[in-house]
């Protein structure tokens, strides 16, 4: 049984805490966080030990990984000291904010001889694994287009509102849309330079919104449009075009609903619908099994440091893309 | 009754050429009197369609008293036929995209106000809809101030005299382009400020961009990208087009799409799936402005000068893509 502590009681820590109980080879056994109340609600699922201070759920002797849901300005501090300590660790996405941060995590990890892996979720997504799977199995000839689309509503629910600084969440090119960067890469190969102008630095109160023009290696061209500009409430929607050299697929979440609910309430006579796209198999459950199967067994995570640090080399240039207004290069800064 | 608006066709090299003919004798105010095509079998077949009488010399019909002429022959000769037109005082409705440089643009657009003859771009997008509600509520300050738009206009790819880069100008960014770009420029208000585009031929075999993605910067600081790509697999998509534009503002998002009222049919004869627009047709209403601004005297709801303006940003991006960084506008040449 792999003892699993997690760092950060925000909403990720919830969705993960919620997932561990699903997987049989791993137990929650500690979380931590600087707000004793929500580290209790997310202990009491397991009976987890709670810690205010997330050096002490590491040095506690009460788990083997290290699960690190912070907000992505700790995501360092926290990941080296597990390491240091000689726990595996899965960490939320992105891995860090910067690449010599990335580099120094993932230098850690290796040096202490531990499984890491990041938090890219969305290939564990269904609806985007087949995608990726029909794309290289030729179902539009030779993929050379993309459109992806994320995003809704400005994600309030951050502590401290730390998305609204982007010093703090890189905004929404570094937190949200890294998501589909990572996909692209996973399906088109590596990215060559990236255009992209976003609404991050202009003062906006809880709005953000970008668009990037993402060409790779291949020649292959994709858009990518990020969203933190929907009203609060507004639904979150994805969405994927993928054109080849002999067909197109397209998905739209908004169209993929399996369960719409309607309900009265004597609060809201009219009441709104809300789509619900039900999976037996929650993603974010599948992507910490997949980890806690490479812990167990040894094998080598699907999204490794390296992984993410790619996919993190695009997102900021992206954001230097964005800011300067010139087109970036993605190895340019090595 | 007034007299009617007399209207020739100059050209059905477009294949929009048809759907403004036909809207043309749809319109009790006008009447289709004569129709020019460089090809006489299939010149006189569209006569023949449309009940009207073919000339095998567009000279003649530019010498003979039409108010108007609609003219839908290759871009290339937009400047050719534009300038005759003007020439022999007729009111002239040109295809989109305006035109492939913006010194043609220039003297097209010259040679219109030294005639005095009214010129509109055939930009029907301008008169589908959802865009113009999507206007209004913009205008009406519903979602504040417009900060971004994404925006869209993917089709099949046309071959013929599209992808013969002498007569069109280009691929898929110098016609698809315009569509999205007088719509932005329209609906906002603004003026374009700088271009940026990748583009390349991806998806055909035909050695010109079939993928396009413009980014445009605008002097309200506003921003927005285009996606011109004939990605729509030419055999097995349900619809030619999409024109959609996903607009943000400080306020509010708001969402078009011309061509989302549709249904689906499935037809085992043809194995064939078909998404059929039903919504208002967005031909006959742009056709109806032509006829209504000859008629009553007054501008045309896009003029040339916004089809000069919507093309420069498409005359841009081909700029921007061979020099491999963002172009700055207005155009000098």
């Amino acid at each position: 049984m792999i003892r699993v502590g997690i760092i950060g009681a925000g909403l990720m820590g919830r969705v993960h805490a919620a997932a561990y109980t699903h997987i049989p080879d791993s137990v929650l056994t500690a979380v931590a966080d600087i707000r004793p109340e929500a580290a209790s609600a997310l202990a009491a699922l397991s009976g987890a030990a709670v810690y205010t201070d997330g050096h002490e759920l590491i040095r506690s002797g009460k788990v083997d990984v290290v699960d690190v849901a912070l907000p992505t300005y700790l995501h360092k501090e926290y990941v080296l000291a597990a390491a240091a300590a000689g726990k595996h660790v899965f960490c939320e996405k992105p891995l860090a904010l910067s690449l010599p941060d990335a580099r120094e995590m993932i230098a850690a990890c290796d040096q202490a001889g531990v499984k890491f892996m990041v938090g890219h979720v969305v290939r564990f997504f269904p609806e985007y694994a087949k995608l990726r799977q029909l794309a290289k199995a030729g179902e539009v000839g030779t993929p050379k287009f993309a459109r992806t689309s994320r995003g809704g509503a400005f994600p309030a629910h951050g502590w401290q509102n730390w998305f609204a600084d982007p010093a703090k969440s890189g905004g929404p090119l570094v937190d949200l849309v890294i998501h589909d960067f990572d996909w692209l890469r996973w399906v088109f190969g590596p990215v060559a330079r990236v255009f992209a102008k976003s609404l991050t630095g202009r003062q906006l109160p809880n709005m953000d919104y970008c668009l990037t023009t993402v060409r790779f290696a291949s020649g292959a061209l994709a858009h990518v449009e990020g969203s933190w500009a929907a009203p609060a409430g507004a639904p979150f929607l994805t969405a994927v075009e993928i054109g080849g050299t002999g067909g197109l697929m397209e998905y739209r979440s908004q169209q993929a609903v399996g369960l719409r609910k309607t309900v009265k309430t004597p609060d809201h006579p009219i009441a709104n619908a809300v789509p619900e796209s039900p999976l037996q198999e929650d993603p974010y459950m599948l992507e910490l099994r997949h980890f806690i199967h490479c812990v167990a067994t040894g094998a080598q995570p699907l999204v490794t440091g390296q992984e993410a640090l790619e996919s993190l080399k695009v997102a900021l240039a992206a954001a230097e893309s964005a800011r300067t207004g010139l087109p970036v290069e993605v190895n340019a800064h090595g | 009754m007034a007299k009617p608006v007399r209207i020739g066709m100059i050209s059905f090299e477009h294949m929009h050429g048809m759907k403004y003919a036909q809207a043309v004798t749809e319109i009790p105010e006008a009447e289709l009197v004569a129709v020019w095509h460089h090809d006489a079998f299939r010149g006189t077949e569209m006569a023949t369609k449309f009940q009207t009488r073919y000339v095998p010399d567009y000279q003649a019909i530019l010498e003979s008293d039409v108010d108007g002429v609609i003219i839908c022959s290759n871009n290339r000769d937009h400047e050719k036929y534009t300038i005759a037109a003007a020439r022999a005082g007729k009111h002239i409705m040109v295809e989109k995209p305006f035109a492939t440089s913006m010194a043609g643009a220039r003297r097209m657009v010259g040679a219109c106000r030294e005639a005095g003859v009214k010129l509109a771009t055939a930009f029907p997008m301008r008169h589908a809809a959802p865009m113009k509600r999507l206007k209004g509520l913009v205008q009406a300050g519903t979602i504040g101030q417009v900060l971004a738009i994404c925006g869209t206009n993917h089709g099949k790819m046309p071959g013929g005299w599209f992808i013969d880069p002498a007569l069109s100008g280009g691929g898929a960014v110098i016609d698809h382009t315009v569509h999205v770009s007088d719509l932005m420029l329209w609906i906002t208000g603004a003026n374009a400020t700088e271009v940026y585009a990748e583009m390349d031929c991806l998806l055909h075999p035909i050695g010109v961009d079939d993928v396009g993605m413009l980014t445009v910067s605008f002097d309200s600081g506003a921003f927005a990208t285009i996606d011109t790509s004939w990605v729509h697999p030419n055999e097995t998509y349900p619809i030619w087009p999409d024109v959609y534009l996903q607009v943000i503002g400080t306020d509010g998002v708001l969402t078009a799409d011309a061509f989302g009222q549709i249904f689906a049919t499935y037809n085992e004869s043809t194995r064939k799936v078909t998404h059929v627009h039903w919504g208002s047709d967005p031909d006959f209403w742009l056709v109806h402005d032509f006829i209504g601004a000859i008629g009553d005297d007054r501008e045309p709801l896009a003029t040339g000068v916004d089809g000069m303006r919507a093309s420069e940003i498409a005359i841009a991006a081909y700029a921007s893509a061979r020099a491999g960084r963002p172009v700055p506008l207005p155009l000098t040449d």
